[in-house]
């Protein structure tokens, strides 16, 4: 057993887990002295009791880090430790926001069967190969999840049915699923089809090569039920990360001439869809909203519902939360107002589609420019890790391309909305937002790409 | 290859993180001023703006989105407002605790509500000097000050010295009694504002009170104006001295110039008058019984005849340039920098008229006509005519206190505008003001004590109708190296040398007294007749 841990200790992560728990304990302890401190209590007392959420976390970690090292693999020492300080950052805020009661949903209903999962998948890499075998059965029960989600899931607050209840189970967000399935059915998909697809093509306009359609109607059939299946739920932020997700993934599995057909050929259909839809679809009232208040968060138009003045203004309404989220990052300043010092419980939904603009304000933008390194950094990682997988391996490095594009745009999409860059769309932002089934997933995700990583050339 | 497509996408992403990274610094750095820090110093943004906007208004505060005000609140209440002192160092303005706990902007002399405003947290608006000078006791314009912000630090303001002498405002507060009206105290060689009282005023300790604070908006005395300085009255005969100088500095006139009024007129009580007829109209002249009268003497005894004829002969050019350098009809951006809120002096409405109508150009050459100021303005001519012709800019502020133990001057102090007229001409003037508080109409409001030197003029400003006339006195006093000037304008008092001229001999040896001494080597300009 010892001499497990001797030459082949995984000292980087080891090192770097160390550092990340060492951070985080600071800041837990630091939210709960400045807690005491607006209470008018001596701040030092109970640091012990402060540290406690942590702690379950801590020994996943260290669990995980042990199970890596009792495997003897050769596993990407980077993951781990990236993930565990985002993670750590995303608690210690869910914390300061939401109370001790935040914290312990996370750890419990995301981080825990999360760590298990990739556990799990630690200790069966081989597990890979199932998702490759069942790839068709796996897209076939997750489509079939997320339309029973859209007909028959809870409805939340704003109208939109994005969980599933089964049973004694806490609720499931299917739409966090959905993503996961769309990118092991691509990988296998292409892996499957891509060759002979590039094969059958035939030259045109020169540079061009035309595939034969029907090698593609079971991919876009996916991706339109999937994106129904979203509409229908009302998670239209789900639905450009799914194209995106799409769009990359052929664009990193096909030659760039079969790509470049591929994608010609679907925007003019983007682009008649979009007519289409221009002409014969009203976007739902928030829909709307959202771009109202993306375009001019200040504006003093009044709002509309169903034709109907509402007597708001964007800027009274919808333009709000965008308004409340730019003062809280201007209030932040360079260096943050420090752990529970700032007010970003001003911002509405702060916890969980506004937690980068807590970040923001109260560690400044030095932490909140560093958590975009730490995102780019396990990003970059995991295509490293695709380009250095033997060239056999399709599956896995669409699969593993799959994920760090699943992460980024996320990353993206949710950071852009907070920054007001692009129409806000209520997403998590990966391992940092409250959310129980987003967790679990993004954590499927990483055990995938640990799994995989073990058979890199190196 | 995949390996290359997979280096493209790492490579788009880095762009997008690159991209988000600026966007955040955009807020922050580009935007963030104007829309956070602008609150806590709206004064920068109404620099160079006519009006303050909306939310700058009492109770406009309430426009801006709650959490807004809230976090500035918070910011506020983590700094400590610099505080205010009048020129011998009395505190003007501080921040005191409350009993809640919290803080509450306390004013030592309500009268000077209308120069320094007030604040209150920021529900209530700000105003005043409070507005102008937000940004400095806020410490916002402190590089050190910025720094701490930025590492969310306890930030300290700067305090303000003003020129304000408090025992002065208090004695020009009593003269003015019941009246409601303005006075305007200037230090002669300096422009330093010695005191500057509006009546009526509001106590800005009780602003905090909402009631109370629109029962005084809503007061038609309007309680809530700086009638010195946003006021726009009639100006009357005190106008007449800047007829006098465009006429003395053009070449028009000089000081023995004759005028002859013609045949005597008589009123239906026996009284004396004259009418100068000119452009089919006419302007009458009961002020004075003589049939001719030379130039320093028809100023003495405020002759409309002579004026008018002045005025009438005059082009409009040379009216309009001289009353624009003394801030009458001064375009947007070109008239005397102020501290306070100020109202533009109009010459006339329309200043094209003035071309082809003389008998407008000698009305208005007699300070009637359409002519609306005030008595900060109207001081402007006479402080200008004691300096040899270089007008010293008003100002309140003298020193800023930087809580580092720095000292700067206040940004007007000390600055000048060059050559409003000749030298000769600012002696001819001076020379006929003391004059006119010796023989003319002005001399009731001659102090007549030993080693002063008064100069000054009446104005009866009619307005039409059965308004009692506004009451006008414009003097200054000299006595050795120390000068001030004087500007009394009492709203619908009466006859300016009746109402007017004892609020002016009250105050002028409590002025001197408050006076700066010159220093060594510093000598007037020297007038024959006048210097010892």
């Amino acid at each position: 057993m010892l001499q497990r841990f001797g030459q082949n200790y995984r000292r980087v992560e080891g090192f770097a887990l160390l550092l990340v728990l060492i951070t985080a304990a600071l800041g837990f302890a630091l939210v709960g002295m400045a807690d005491r401190l607006q209470q008018g209590l001596e701040p030092q007392s109970g640091l012990l009791l402060d540290v406690l959420p942590l702690l379950p976390v801590a020994l996943l970690l260290v669990g995980l880090h042990a199970l890596l090292n009792w495997r003897r693999t050769s596993a990407d020492q980077l993951l781990l430790p990236l993930v565990a300080m985002i993670l750590s950052i995303g608690l210690i805020m869910i914390w300061r926001l939401r109370g001790s009661e935040g914290a312990w949903q996370q750890v419990l209903r995301g981080f825990l069967p999360g760590a298990l999962a990739l556990a799990a998948l630690l200790a069966y890499p081989q597990a890979v190969e199932w998702f490759r075998r069942y790839a068709v059965y796996i897209a076939g029960a997750g489509l079939l999840l997320a339309f029973i989600t859209a007909l028959f899931g809870q409805v939340d607050e704003t109208g939109a049915r994005l969980s599933l209840k089964l049973g004694p189970l806490p609720a499931i967000q299917t739409s966090e699923i959905i993503k996961l399935v769309l990118i092991i059915f691509l990988a296998w998909f292409i892996d499957r089809e891509g060759e002979e697809v590039e094969g059958r093509a035939r030259p045109f306009l020169g540079f061009l090569r035309v595939p034969a359609l029907r090698y593609f109607v079971p991919g876009v059939l996916f991706v339109t039920l999937a994106t129904l299946a979203l509409v229908k739920m009302s998670d239209f932020g789900a639905v450009p990360i799914l194209a995106l997700i799409f769009v990359l993934m052929l664009f990193a599995g096909f030659d760039t001439r079969t790509f470049a057909t591929i994608a010609a050929i679907g925007l003019v259909l983007a682009l008649l869809v979009a007519v289409v839809l221009v002409v014969a679809w009203t976007p739902p009232a928030h829909i709307q909203y959202r771009f109202l208040a993306f375009r001019d968060p200040w504006s003093t138009e009044e709002i509309y519902f169903l034709g109907q003045p509402t007597g708001t203004t964007v800027a009274e309404g919808p333009g709000y939360q965008i308004q409340q989220a730019i003062y809280a990052i201007i209030a932040g300043g360079i260096s943050g107002s420090g752990l529970g010092f700032g007010s970003p419980q001003n911002i509405p939904l702060v916890s969980t589609d506004f937690i980068y603009a807590a970040v923001l304000e109260e560690l400044g933008a030095v932490v909140g420019i560093a958590l975009l390194v730490f995102y780019i950094i396990l990003v970059l990682r995991i295509l490293r890790n695709a380009a250095l997988l033997p060239r056999a391996l399709v599956f896995e490095r669409l699969l593993l391309a799959g994920i760090a594009v699943h992460f980024f745009t996320q990353v993206f999409i949710m950071a852009g909305g907070t920054l007001n860059l692009i129409p806000m769309t209520g997403v998590t932002i990966p391992f940092l937002s409250l959310g129980g089934s987003a967790l679990l997933t993004n954590l499927v995700e990483v055990g995938l790409v640990l799994a995989i990583s073990q058979r890199l050339e190196v | 290859m995949f390996e290359r497509r997979v280096w493209v996408i790492g490579n788009i992403f880095i762009a997008v993180l690159l991209l988000l990274s600026l966007r955040i610094l955009y807020w922050q750095l580009l935007r963030g001023n104007e829309l956070y820090f602008s609150v806590l110093d709206p004064g920068a943004v109404t620099q160079g703006e006519e009006a303050a906007p909306a939310w700058l208004q009492p109770g406009g505060l309430n426009n801006l989105p709650q959490p807004l005000v809230q976090r500035a609140v918070g910011v506020l209440s983590e700094t400590s407002r610099g505080r205010i002192y009048d020129r011998q160092g009395n505190m003007l303005a501080e921040d005191a605790a409350t009993a809640e706990g919290g803080k509450q902007r306390t004013y030592a002399l309500p009268s000077l509500a209308p120069v320094l405003g007030y604040t209150s947290g920021i529900h209530l608006g700000i105003t005043g000097l409070e507005l102008r000078y937000n940004g400095t006791l806020l410490g916002l314009n402190r590089l050190d000050s910025q720094l701490a912000q930025l590492v969310h630090q306890p930030v300290t303001g700067s305090d303000l010295v003003l020129t304000i002498d408090s025992p002065l405002q208090q004695a020009a507060v009593a003269a003015m009694g019941g009246y409601t009206g303005s006075v305007t105290i200037f230090d002669g060689r300096t422009g330093a504002i010695l005191a500057m009282v509006s009546t009526p005023y509001i106590d800005p300790n009780r602003v905090n009170d909402e009631g109370y604070l629109a029962s005084m908006a809503g007061d038609p005395r309007a309680p809530l104006i700086n009638r010195a300085t946003q006021g726009l009255y009639t100006p009357g005969s005190t106008f007449k001295t800047v007829s006098l100088i465009a006429a003395l500095d053009s070449g028009q006139v000089t000081p023995d110039t004759m005028f002859n009024f013609g045949e005597p007129l008589r009123d239906a009580n026996g009284r004396i008058y004259y009418i100068y007829r000119v452009g089919g109209g006419e302007i009458p002249d009961p002020n004075h019984t003589e049939d001719r009268l030379d130039l320093t003497m028809s100023y003495a005894k405020s002759a409309n005849a002579a004026f008018g004829q002045i005025g009438a002969e005059m082009s409009a050019e040379t009216l309009i340039a001289y009353s624009q350098r003394f801030g009458f009809s001064a375009p947007v951006g070109q008239g005397i920098p102020v501290e306070l809120p100020l109202a533009g002096s109009q010459l006339a409405q329309d200043l094209e008229a003035l071309n082809t109508n003389p008998l407008l150009r000698a009305a208005t050459a007699i300070g009637q006509g359409e002519l609306l100021t005030n008595t900060y303005t109207m001081g402007l001519p006479v402080l200008a005519a004691l300096n040899d012709g270089n007008l010293p800019v008003p100002y309140l502020v003298q020193q800023v206190k930087d809580p580092t133990g720095v000292n700067h001057n206040g940004p007007l102090a000390g600055t000048s505008i060059k050559n409003t007229m000749k030298p000769e001409t600012a002696k001819q003037v001076v020379q006929i003001m003391v004059t006119s508080a010796e023989k003319g109409w002005a001399s009731s409001g001659n102090a007549h004590a030993e080693g002063i030197t008064v100069g000054g003029k009446t104005g009866t400003a009619q307005l039409g109708g059965d308004r009692l006339p506004h009451a006008w006195y414009l003097g200054f006093a000299r006595q050795d190296d120390r000068a001030v000037v004087i500007v009394v304008m009492v709203e619908n008092g009466g006859e300016g040398s009746v109402v007017a001229a004892p609020v002016f001999a009250q105050l002028v040896q409590p002025a001197l007294a408050a006076a700066e001494p010159a220093p060594s080597g510093w000598q007037w300009p020297k007038i024959p007749g006048l210097n010892p």
